[in-house]
């Protein structure tokens, strides 16, 4: 698939920059970042925790929590720009065109409301159904995330089930105003190997049932290889690489990619030691000079520390921000 | 759940015994009694011995309780040595003064302190909750007969705008809707220094209780879901915020009906506290021993109706 055009993209995001105002000054969490999401697809964006994953989600949601705020760029859904929008319009997307569901299926259904409530609330709100109407939408939504007694599911409450029901609930709660996006924030993290499996699938399903698109937050590569079409790779609050998912596992553009893709550890090798990549992520508020990945590059070099490469288009679709691709500034590749 | 309450009522019998042994041993331990304070060089002390016959105070502490309890068990409960009334009687014409005054103060707590607290949770760290939180400092430290004294030299002797005392205005002869307004008029001072230390504590609890709630993941899910703030506050935040409030809520019932001793005497006020400080004054071990169990009654009931709303208000919790 070539590079969406905003023409076909359903999601575009452009030069998104959503910091933090603290009493220890600004923080920029999210610096800078564009992609799309095309209808019908599923994008991952993968990075390890504090690279401004979530934020980036939360950004799109237009939740950005505490004292953060969007203070450049823009997000496009279907040409609508959203940071423009005001609360009151976007409280009328979120739920109805933009549906999310979090990494924590315990702590993220209401405690003292029955499931069948919970699914109902947005469509009570978005699609101005009778209670009967939304009740038959919601027991129709359980089962198809695959509750058989659906029923009976309706009136209980989430402490009754179990984390992997909870999650499926929370699928048919976001899925029910059947959403153009579904914005799934680690959805598997917290479920046992086995339930991840079943919630995948069912992901799919839903997908492929509803032709919803998917933003796919993780940072499990398996959980890549098996959804996702393309991916954005994020590091320090920026996009690093973008590739077919195929080309990113057979041929990581960028150092980090490739450490990544090498920390996933493989039964075929014989190894003593998992491989790790050396450092840490840097704090959003201490980034170092120059490409915030050189300290942990093996490499980098002069250039790498002074100044921040731009990302650049190494064909077929697939960008790159490291100056290894850059024959100007001594690139080899 | 019926055979839980039925289950905890039972254990009202052996705990209300428990209680009344270890209050007729206290009464007991006290040096003296009804009559030692009444001595006078006048009398003959013949008359004294003949009126520790006449009461049963000759007799051993263990004849005197299993009197007492058989009287009890009969629903008698004795006459007061000082009154020479029946305490029942005494009881009855102070109890309605007791309960109007605890659910007066009871309206105000929670009719001040929830949305206090909730204004304090919407905007926090700002000027106003700095206030409040100022505010809720000086209640919770200011002792009720401190607070009740400082309100009738203020709002009584100062303004004028409030009575120090009594229950109505006394010889005005006021019917129906006035006689009420004159009774509120009354209750004001005394509901307010009964309850002052609550409002201050029960603002606190629901602005950190708020604010604990604001931050759960499933509010997210709800602003997630396209809920409108106002409607995440009310059914998400709320819901779950207020849960603890309704135990205290049982639990200041067994204390609010039990007599509010300091402010009913501060203010005059002819509750079943009053009766019970006049009664310890004058070793009147009859109103003391029947207001005591009264009020470990009534605390024990509020603690049970305290595990019952909770049971009702929170699906998680059911008792077997």
């Amino acid at each position: 698939m070539n590079r969406l055009t905003e023409m076909t993209a359903l999601l575009h995001i452009r030069n998104l920059k959503t910091y933090f105002f603290g009493d220890d000054g600004t923080v920029p969490a999210v610096d800078g970042i564009d992609f799309s999401i095309g209808k019908g697809e599923t994008l991952a964006l993968v990075g390890e925790s504090g690279c401004g994953k979530s934020l980036t989600s939360l950004s799109v949601m237009g939740l950005v929590p505490g004292t953060g705020r969007i203070v450049e760029g823009e997000v496009l859904l279907e040409g609508e720009n959203l940071v423009e929008k005001t609360e009151e319009e976007l409280s009328r997307i979120r739920g109805n065109e933009i549906s999310m569901i979090f990494q924590e299926p315990m702590t993220s259904l209401n405690p003292v409301l029955t499931v069948g409530e919970q699914i109902m609330e947005g469509l009570l709100l978005h699609q101005r159904l009778s209670r009967q109407a939304a009740r038959e939408r919601a027991v129709q939504m359980l089962k198809l995330v695959g509750f058989p007694r659906a029923e009976a599911i309706m009136d209980e409450y989430p402490h009754q089930l179990s984390g992997g029901m909870r999650q499926r609930a929370m699928i048919a709660m976001a899925v029910a105003c059947n959403p153009r996006l579904l914005i799934a924030d680690e959805p598997t993290t917290a479920l046992d190997v086995t339930i991840q499996a079943q919630i995948l699938d069912l992901m799919r399903d839903v997908k492929e049932k509803l032709s919803t698109s998917i933003l796919l937050i993780t940072h499990d590569l398996g959980v890549v290889a098996e959804m996702a079409e393309r991916v954005v790779v994020m590091y320090a609050g920026k996009v690093v690489e973008e590739a077919e998912v195929q080309d990113l596992f057979d041929q990581p553009a960028h150092p980090y990619t490739e450490g990544l893709i090498r920390s996933v550890p493989s039964l075929d090798e014989e190894k003593e030691r998992l491989y790790s990549i050396e450092g840490n992520v840097p704090s959003p508020d201490r980034l170092p000079k120059g490409c915030p990945f050189a300290p942990r590059c093996s490499e980098a070099w002069e250039k790498c520390l002074q100044k921040e490469p731009e990302l650049m288009e190494i064909g077929h679709g697939r960008r790159v921000r490291c100056f290894l691709y850059d024959p100007e500034e001594g690139g080899s590749r | 759940m019926y055979q839980y309450i039925l289950r905890r009522v039972l254990i009202f019998i052996p705990m209300l015994f428990l209680i009344s042994v270890l209050l007729f041993t206290l009464v007991q331990l006290a040096p003296g009694d009804a009559f030692t304070g009444q001595l006078d060089p006048n009398q003959d002390a013949r008359y004294y011995e003949e009126m520790r016959e006449r009461f049963g105070l000759d007799k051993s502490p263990v004849e005197q309780y299993l009197m007492w309890g058989k009287n009890f068990l009969q629903g008698e409960l004795g006459i007061s040595f000082r009154h020479k009334l029946p305490v029942s009687e005494l009881i009855g014409d102070r109890i309605g003064n007791t309960i109007f005054l605890g659910i007066c103060a009871y309206i105000l707590t929670y009719t001040l302190a929830i949305p206090l607290g909730i204004f304090s949770a919407q905007r926090p760290y700002s000027k106003w909750d700095y206030t409040l939180t100022g505010a809720a400092f000086v209640g919770i430290s200011m002792p009720s007969f401190f607070a009740g004294l400082l309100l009738i030299f203020l709002f009584s002797f100062t303004l004028d705008w409030f009575p120090f005392s009594g229950t109505v205005t006394a010889g005005a002869g006021l019917g129906g809707m006035e006689a009420f307004i004159d009774k509120l008029h009354h209750v004001i001072l005394p509901a307010i220094t009964l309850s002052i230390i609550n409002i201050a504590q029960y603002t606190r609890f629901t602005r950190s209780s708020v604010l604990a709630a604001k931050q759960q993941d499933f509010v997210r899910t709800a602003y997630a879901k396209g809920v409108p703030a106002s409607v995440v506050l009310r059914k998400h935040v709320l819901r779950n915020a207020l849960l603890p409030l309704v135990t205290l809520f049982g639990l200041d019932m067994g204390i609010l009906l039990s007599g509010a001793v300091i402010t009913e005497t501060i203010f005059s006020w002819p509750g079943i506290g009053q009766l019970l400080v006049e009664a310890i004054i004058n070793r009147d071990y009859p109103i003391m021993m029947a207001v005591t169990m009264l009020a470990s009654f009534f605390v024990l009931l509020g603690n049970l109706v305290a595990d019952i709303l909770y049971a009702v208000v929170d699906p998680r919790i059911r008792y077997e």
